[in-house]
């Protein structure tokens, strides 16, 4: 692997709380109030995060790409819908473009560009979905496998150290996110 | 993908494979790169990868191999699940009165097959209670393996008996209990297949080849409708029945996954055991290379133009608790006598190595709550660090590629390893020196570069 390229962001785009995370303000979080973020998770610009619906809670350095949706699992009852809290671990990487709606993301999660994650899937810890795929709804991924396709089936398995790859991953992601020197955009 | 099998820096296993570091093993008992060709491969459980539901290999072998309770979708070839419908239907003890009857069907959440298409009636539960497929043609396939089963058990009848006779021309004296085992040996091949799988076999006959072939069905490309057609994934996916219609598709039980262990061919030590449980992704055992041997990865190349020299810089980072020294060796000198006697035609370029030791902090685990200071170690050659950050090295060379592209560097890695030696109370440290040949693919970068 080559080292992950060091990513800037203007300062005045992203809120950096007390305990690490870095929210852009292009995001949309809706129902804060029931969004929690563990600490040192990275909220890009376009991302929506509908907490109005129930409650979210995203673990310790998470990346949630541009243009990602999250939004709770629901079910159909006799008189309309409940929405299920939604969770999801830490070190869970998710890439530009897809909706989350599955009911738990275990940790040490690698989710591709333009994916679909069913409402109440459950992606068991250590797994991967390849780009472009869609997990359909109330599909269990067992860890170590790698789900790809339309819909997603098992495509292979990881290797076995993906834990600590995900984690070095992520924590380099954190690392190389840094806001842009301000000299250097008054001179552009 | 690239996260987890990276293309560009690939190191060279003992058996000569190119693999990345994340999927190779280290012995710690033959200090040596084991990949996974050269390791055996032992399956510990076999789990349903819907329910999670693991069991061992010989309760795995009795259910075929598929899960009794999960049944895939023979379209998509992902998991059906239960849905519920309530029906009115006169009461049983008084058909007057009408009650209401819940029933269960499988439907998939993909395509919306349902059990309804095979029309197959609904269950009274939740799970379980539906009809397992029978193949049509299990009776045959049952004589046949009964039928083959006996002949290697004739063959091998013949083959021990051979080598018995001739081991056996002499007396084997009982002073170290070896006559027992021998007539113990020489027992179990009087042992004869039991009755019932001698009677199936006797019905076995020997299939006919004909060169008659059914003519296709006289619609074929007429009256297509290519809604009521399968495709060629549904029809493999149910090599018994092979079914031409959506009308045919019948659901099978979900396959099991296997959970792995693997072990050094040559020394026979576990390389790693996981947990038997599939919901657990810890490892009882791990002895991957990511854990013991420094990882080379690339952090910056320039646009590559033959014939000028550029200067890349690659990072070097220690897996391992204790502090590591290493050397970067040029890769000609392994093809000498004294080397490993491996060829790599893939290389294109040599670089201009830096020269001295380089010296690795060891990880710390508690790095990632505080933000140390990071000093520089005096020892390390300035000119050539680019930066440190933990356990982490930032190193620079020159290259001057032949070619734009195809441009391969290789180097030998030759790094101190620390291995702890336990003997009862006593746990000693021996620091041994170890050698990697390493293999850097920069024409990923050559038209594009990353910016820092």
């Amino acid at each position: 692997m080559s080292e992950l390229p060091v990513v800037t962001y203007d300062k005045q785009e992203y809120i950096e709380t007390a305990s690490g995370n870095k929210v852009s303000r292009k995001s949309v979080l809706c129902g804060a109030h029931n969004i929690i973020l563990s600490g040192k998770t990275i909220i890009q610009a376009g991302a929506i995060v509908r907490g109005d619906l129930a409650n979210v809670r995203v673990g310790r350095r998470c990346v949630i790409s541009k243009h990602v949706v999250i939004r709770p699992p629901y079910k159909k009852i006799s008189k309309g819908l409940t929405f299920f809290p939604q969770q999801i671990g830490d070190h869970v990487f998710i890439g530009e473009g897809s909706v989350i709606s599955a009911q738990s993301i275990g940790s040490y999660v690698h989710i591709g560009k333009n994916c679909v994650i069913g409402r109440k899937a459950v992606l068991r810890d250590c797994c991967m979905i390849a780009d472009n795929s869609v997990v359909s709804p109330e599909t269990t991924v067992p860890s170590y496998a790698i789900y790809a396709g339309v819909p997603a089936r098992y495509a292979g398995e990881l290797p076995g150290p993906c834990q600590d790859i995900m984690a070095d991953y992520t924590n380099s992601y954190y690392l190389n996110f840094i806001p842009q020197d301000p000299m250097t955009v008054e001179k552009k | 993908m690239e996260i987890f099998f990276p293309k560009v820096v690939n190191y060279v296993c003992t058996c000569g494979a190119r693999k990345p570091l994340d999927v190779l093993f280290y012995c710690k008992h033959c200090f040596k790169l084991r990949c996974g060709e050269c390791v055996s491969h032992e399956v510990d459980t076999h789990y349903c990868p819907n329910c999670l539901e693991f069991m061992t290999s010989p309760e795995a072998r009795v259910k075929k191999n598929v899960c009794t309770t999960c049944f895939e979708c023979p379209c998509c070839g992902i998991a059906l699940y239960s849905r519920g419908t309530s029906k009115q239907v006169p009461s049983e003890k008084d058909p007057s009165n009408m009650v209401v009857n819940k029933a269960y069907y499988l439907m998939c959440n993909s395509c919306k097959w349902s059990t309804h298409d095979q029309s197959l009636e609904d269950q009274p539960t939740q799970s379980g209670g539906w009809p397992r497929l029978e193949a049509p043609n299990q009776d045959r396939v049952h004589q046949l393996c009964e039928y083959y089963r006996i002949v290697a058990h004739q063959e091998k009848v013949e083959k021990d008996k051979k080598r018995i006779t001739q081991k056996c021309g002499y007396y084997i004296s009982d002073k170290y209990g070896v006559a027992s085992v021998a007539a113990k040996k020489y027992m179990s091949l009087q042992v004869t297949p039991r009755k019932e799988s001698q009677k199936v076999a006797a019905e076995c006959f020997a299939s006919k080849a004909s060169e008659v072939v059914d003519d296709l069905p006289s619609d074929f490309l007429e009256e297509l409708n290519i809604d009521e057609v399968t495709n060629i994934r549904m029809r493999l996916s149910n090599p018994d029945i092979q079914p031409e219609k959506m009308s045919m598709l019948k659901m099978r039980n979900l396959k099991l996954l296997t959970k792995k262990s693997q072990r050094c061919k040559e020394c026979g030590h576990s390389l790693r055991k996981s947990e038997y449980n599939p919901g657990s992704v810890k490892f009882k055992i791990q002895l991957s290379a990511y854990y013991h041997i420094p990882y080379v990865r690339v952090k910056q190349v320039p646009n590559l133009i033959a014939g000028r020299e550029v200067t890349i810089e690659l990072t070097l980072t220690n897996p391992t608790s204790h502090e590591v020294a290493v050397e970067l060796l040029p890769m000609e000198e392994a093809n000498t006598p004294s080397g490993s006697g491996l060829l790599f035609p893939e290389v294109t370029c040599s670089p201009q190595l830096p020269k001295g030791t380089l010296y690795l902090p060891a990880k710390d685990d508690t790095a990632e709550y505080d933000d140390p200071a990071d000093k520089m170690d005096d020892r390390n050659d300035k000119s050539v660090v680019t930066f440190k950050r933990l356990n982490k090295l930032g190193i620079k060379m020159q290259i001057t590629p032949k070619q734009a592209e195809n441009v391969a560097i290789g180097l030998r890695l030759k790094h101190t390893y620390t291995n702890l030696i336990i003997q009862g109370d006593k746990r000693e440290y021996e620091v041994l020196s170890l050698i990697h040949p390493v293999l850097l693919n920069l024409s990923h970068f050559a038209k594009n570069s990353i910016s820092a």
